[in-house]
């Protein structure tokens, strides 16, 4: 009985759509990779202290970094902080702004839109120029502005780049109800007396939405991104917190080693480097996936 | 027979915008001043070619359109069985649920592809009607489901399915259920059968005139198919660009046509009947667009009997005797007229 | 009357995620020369997959797996039968537009919105006739009529001369990246454009010459499919395939257009290929009628026959089903539903539906046999 279910029908031929791809295959695992490494961390690389476990440990306190060796896997950045315990602690940093980001943005940028795709007149104006007023702002500006008000953390930036992440997801959701509320599936549901609300979030929403996840999966990565800029600008997280950002912020000294061995600090830039474009790859590999299975056009043949 | 709705004096006129201030500058004139009146338990046709306004007209009563323009008068039975008329172009959704009248005024669409929302189950879809005017238990509106899905003939479905999972026809069969889910007193069919195949088009037309006896409903037809609408209405109504030109009983517009416009659609309409072909009205041009209607009356650049009087005044739309309304100047004329300058007689 | 195109055992399978679809099951027809063929049959029968397959576009996942096409063609006087299927991708496309073209169901799909009616109507003749074109231009270039200037002239001179006998030779192409020389087609584009005028002409189109200049969406529907028509017709083809040309079009227009092609079926076209569902539009310009059913051909037979007195039982209960203007009575229904083609039923597609059901139709498929003069019949319970 359960086997032809239709819900689950439908979800085994997206299933299908997706995983035709090979790319979204290797995102997939990347991103399984990710989340198994961010649940079992505290196993991984068990914290030193238990009250702040995502402060990076340090093997001594000398500045320059130290190579891969037994004790550090890794290797050691600038204050000998353990790569390692960082990229490990970090993924659960980085998938905290990710979903905090996202979620947010989507929540805000979604109800605009809608709002102002299916009412129109002059909800639509005030809100689509409400957006492109958002647009206009200069998002490091805005960063640092908050950064000077606030002071420097992790959760101010993660606000920050909220507060701009959503000005995407109005106009394409937008689009994509202009369109939908033309269809008669929902006119008939006018006719049969059902409140707005109900219609956009029954009917609309529903049907407008992939656009928006496409996007958001896209986006979820370069959310990441950004606020590894901001740290390695300074403005994030605090010097040895557990954020990939961070720990390419400690090596900006030593990207290129002394003249006769340009490459000998390669672990404190490559391995957080590597880690975060690993990362918004397996995002940005899933949303390509998504958007081709969803596409209406080819999806039913 | 009594009436069941009354259209008068009916306008939909939708502005164009322009110059600097956008104020109004011109406007399509989807009604032009409609005069109908629809009567209790008849299958009345609406006909005409695309941009004559009949879609507009029928969306116009379920309110889906907003109308310019003019009354719509429903004559209401409540409940109680108080009897009351009820002008239904000032009211609002919220105002006719309270009025306890938006269940009764319900539609048809013509693609069941997208009349459905395709990310709900059918049990759902049609719960939602009658979700909006009782509250029932999950087992009630199942056995009601049930029930309703048995009348349409598609009796022991499954509740749990998407509407893709069906064919076309039986698409439209939960369509037509739906519409029927709050016990409405009139439909609007907008060409339900045009998006279905040759076949199935008999069996949804079947249905449609077993439940109009069974359940006392009155319908407006739709369409831009005459045959389909010989086969299925009472009295059919012929629209051209935003205004009514004729109507009559079924056999007497088929028989006895009386506004140029109305015989050469039926001239037009391709005929199976080898012996009995004869010749055609083959209309010059095309329909001209509702922006800029023709002056006085609208048939008169294609009309071949068009006189000076059809450039400068519009017609009236009139009875000739035996119910049968037209709008033409030379409505005593129009027999003789055919005879003399197409060689054959209207009367088929 | 001869035989202009005949189609043998004709099989075309479509591979989808949710299994293989046998769209066409061994289609066997003729189309005569001069005359008209209507095919009908419901949405889903088979019949646009069949006159993609006779062109050779069909849409993947859809592969024409096998049988005949086999096209009469006229070559330099003499008649050659060639089988289309065989032929190479050029090859089709050189046939395509000239010997046989096809008119759709949406004019707005068939012509593209920037382009000027002119400039598309060209193109057919820019590029199927383009050789015959310059040899008419060099011929008044060599004309003691013509006042070019000098060097021009035989410069055009030696471009056409080229261009009679291979107008995508390379030179040509070469010329057309060099700024002055490029504008050395502008006389063949003008020719191109009276000849597109003309053909407008032919079609009842009021003021070609305005027309041509006009956009798509200057245009009504009925006029629009005109242009289709006539981007159609441009090179004379021997075979015009119209899918479903007439469904989208208003009552009154659609009168317009069949009266139209009957009035060019004795000048310009040769044969029409006409599909539709409609079965009046079948009566009124047909002279022959196939029926088709879930992919496999149920009757053929000429027009009087078929109507009068149909053999096939589907062919009967579509009669019977369909509003005509003969019908009093009730409309019957048929039983049942139109077969997935991933599963299609045993023996005869139609026989779950069919009321004259045997033993032997749910084993074997039935053959077209002769039951009158040019009437064949696809059913044992007739045969």
């Amino acid at each position: 009985m359960l086997e032809n279910h239709p819900r689950l029908k439908e979800l085994r031929y997206t299933l299908y759509r997706i995983f035709r791809n090979p790319s979204a295959i290797i995102g997939v695992i990347l991103l399984l990779f990710f989340i198994c490494i961010a649940v079992f961390a505290p196993y991984i690389a068990p914290p030193k202290d238990l009250d702040r476990p995502y402060m990076m440990p340090r093997a001594g306190y000398t500045i320059t970094p130290q190579p891969p060796n037994e004790k550090n896997i890794f290797g050691t950045t600038e204050g000998q902080y353990d790569i390692f315990y960082g990229i490990i602690w970090g993924t659960r940093t980085a998938f905290r702004i990710g979903l905090f980001v996202i979620t947010t943005a989507v929540i805000i940028g979604v109800i605009l839109g809608t709002l102002a795709g299916y009412f129109g007149g002059k909800v639509d104006e005030i809100i689509m120029r409400l957006v492109d007023v958002v647009f206009a702002i200069p998002f490091l500006v805005l960063a640092m502005a908050i950064v000077v008000s606030f002071g420097r953390g992790l959760d101010i930036i993660m606000i920050a780049i909220a507060s701009i992440a959503w000005r995407s997801y109005p106009r394409v959701i937008r689009s994509a109800i202009l369109s939908v509320r033309e269809q008669d599936f929902v006119q008939a549901a006018k006719t049969m007396g059902v409140s707005d609300i109900r219609i956009m979030w029954r009917h609309i929403i529903p049907n407008s939405i992939y656009p928006v996840m496409v996007i958001a999966f896209m986006e979820a990565g370069s959310v990441v991104l950004t606020a590894a800029f901001m740290s390695f600008l300074g403005l994030g997280a605090p010097k040895g917190y557990s954020d990939w950002g961070q720990m390419v912020a400690l090596a900006r000294n030593y990207i290129v080693g002394p003249a006769d061995d340009p490459l000998k600090f390669w672990y404190t830039i490559i391995i957080p480097g590597g880690a975060i474009v690993l990362f918004v790859l397996a995002w940005a590999l899933i949303g390509d996936a998504l958007r081709d299975a969803f596409d209406p056009k080819i999806r039913r043949k | 027979m009594e009436k069941l709705i009354e259209l008068k004096n009916l306008y939909k006129h939708y502005p164009i915008l322009g110059g600097i201030l956008r104020h109004q500058i011109n406007a399509v004139k989807a009604l032009d001043g409609i005069d109908l009146d629809i009567m209790k338990g008849e299958c009345l046709g609406l006909v005409g070619e695309s941009g004559c306004g009949k879609t507009t007209t029928g969306k116009a009563i379920v309110k889906l359109h907003e109308a310019t323009k003019g009354e719509i008068l429903f004559h209401n039975k409540n409940k109680a069985g108080k009897e009351s008329v009820i002008d239904v172009v000032p009211l609002t959704n919220r105002k006719m649920k309270q009025k306890g009248i938006r269940g009764k005024l319900q539609m048809v669409f013509q693609d069941p592809t997208t009349s459905m929302n395709p990310r709900m189950l059918i049990k759902n879809i049609i719960a939602e009607p009658i979700n909006e005017q009782v509250k029932l238990s999950s087992r009630e509106m199942e056995s009601r489901i049930k029930k309703l899905l048995d009348t349409v003939g598609l009796g022991g479905q499954h509740l749990l399915r998407y509407p893709h999972e069906f064919s076309g026809g039986q698409r439209q069969r939960l369509a037509i259920a739906r519409a029927i889910a709050t016990n409405p007193d009139f439909i609007v069919l907008d060409e339900p059968t045009s998006a279905l195949d040759v076949s199935v088009q008999a069996q949804i037309l079947n249905l449609l005139k077993e439940l109009q006896d069974k359940l006392g409903m009155t319908y407006l037809f739709v369409t831009h198919h005459l045959l389909v609408v010989k086969y299925i209405s009472s009295r059919i109504a012929v629209m051209y660009l935003g205004k009514i030109v004729e109507v009559a009983q079924t056999k007497d517009l088929f028989e006895n046509p009386m506004h140029p416009y109305t015989l050469a659609l039926l001239s037009a309409i391709p005929n199976t009947n080898i012996d009995k072909r004869s010749k055609r009205i083959v209309l010059e041009g095309d329909v001209p667009s509702p922006l800029n209607p023709p002056a006085g009356c609208r048939f008169h650049p294609r009309c071949p009997f068009a006189i000076d009087r059809c450039r400068t005044e519009i017609p009236k739309l009139e009875d000739v005797g035996n119910g049968q309304l037209t709008a033409c100047h030379r409505k005593e004329d129009v027999a003789k007229l055919v005879k003399d300058t197409f060689g054959f007689s209207m009367k088929r | 009357m001869s035989t202009l195109i005949e189609i043998k055992d004709l099989v075309t399978n479509f591979y989808t995620y949710e299994g293989v679809v046998k769209a066409l099951n061994k289609i066997s027809l003729e189309v005569k020369k001069g005359s008209t063929f209507g095919l009908v049959g419901e949405s889903g029968c088979g019949k646009s997959v069949l006159v993609r397959s006779i062109m050779r576009i069909v849409q993947s996942p859809g592969v024409i797996e096998g049988g005949q096409v086999l096209f009469h063609k006229k070559k330099n006087g003499k008649e050659v039968v060639v089988d289309l299927l065989q032929q190479s991708e050029e090859y089709m496309r050189s046939i395509r537009g000239s010997d046989i073209s096809m008119i759709f169901q949406e004019p707005n799909a068939a012509l593209n919105p920037i382009l000027s009616i002119g400039y598309q109507v060209s193109e057919s003749f820019l590029f199927h006739v383009a050789e015959e074109m310059c040899e008419k231009i060099l011929d008044e270039l060599n004309s003691p009529n013509d006042h070019t200037f000098f060097p021009i002239k035989q410069f055009l001179k030696y471009t056409y001369r080229v261009g009679s006998s291979d107008s995508k030779a390379f030179v040509l192409k070469l010329f057309k990246k060099i700024p002055f020389l490029k504008k050395w087609d502008k006389r063949l584009k003008k020719e191109a454009l009276k000849r597109s005028v003309e053909i407008i002409d032919k079609l009842h189109v009021p003021d070609p010459e305005q027309t041509v200049k006009s956009y798509p969406h200057n245009l009504s529907g009925g006029m629009k499919q005109r242009i289709v028509i006539a981007m159609a017709l441009a090179c004379n083809p021997d075979l015009l395939i119209a899918d479903e040309a007439t469904s989208n079009l208003d009552v009154t227009v659609q009168a317009q257009i069949l009266e139209l092609l009957n009035e060019l079926k004795k000048e310009v076209i040769s044969s029409i290929l006409l599909i539709t569902h409609d079965l009046g539009v079948v009566a009124e310009t047909c002279e022959r009628v196939g029926v088709m059913y879930a992919g496999s051909l149920c009757e053929v037979g000429d027009v009087n026959e078929i109507f009068k007195d149909p053999k096939h039982p589907y062919t009967k209960a579509l009669l019977r089903s369909v509003p005509l203007f003969s019908n009093e009575g009730k409309l019957e229904s048929i039983e049942g539903t139109v077969p997935n083609l991933v599963n299609p039923p045993t023996g005869c597609r139609f026989h779950p539906r069919c009321s004259l059901v045997m033993e032997q139709c749910k084993q074997e498929a039935p053959e077209l046999k002769e039951v009158g003069p040019n009437h064949t019949v696809a059913c044992f319970a007739v045969n």
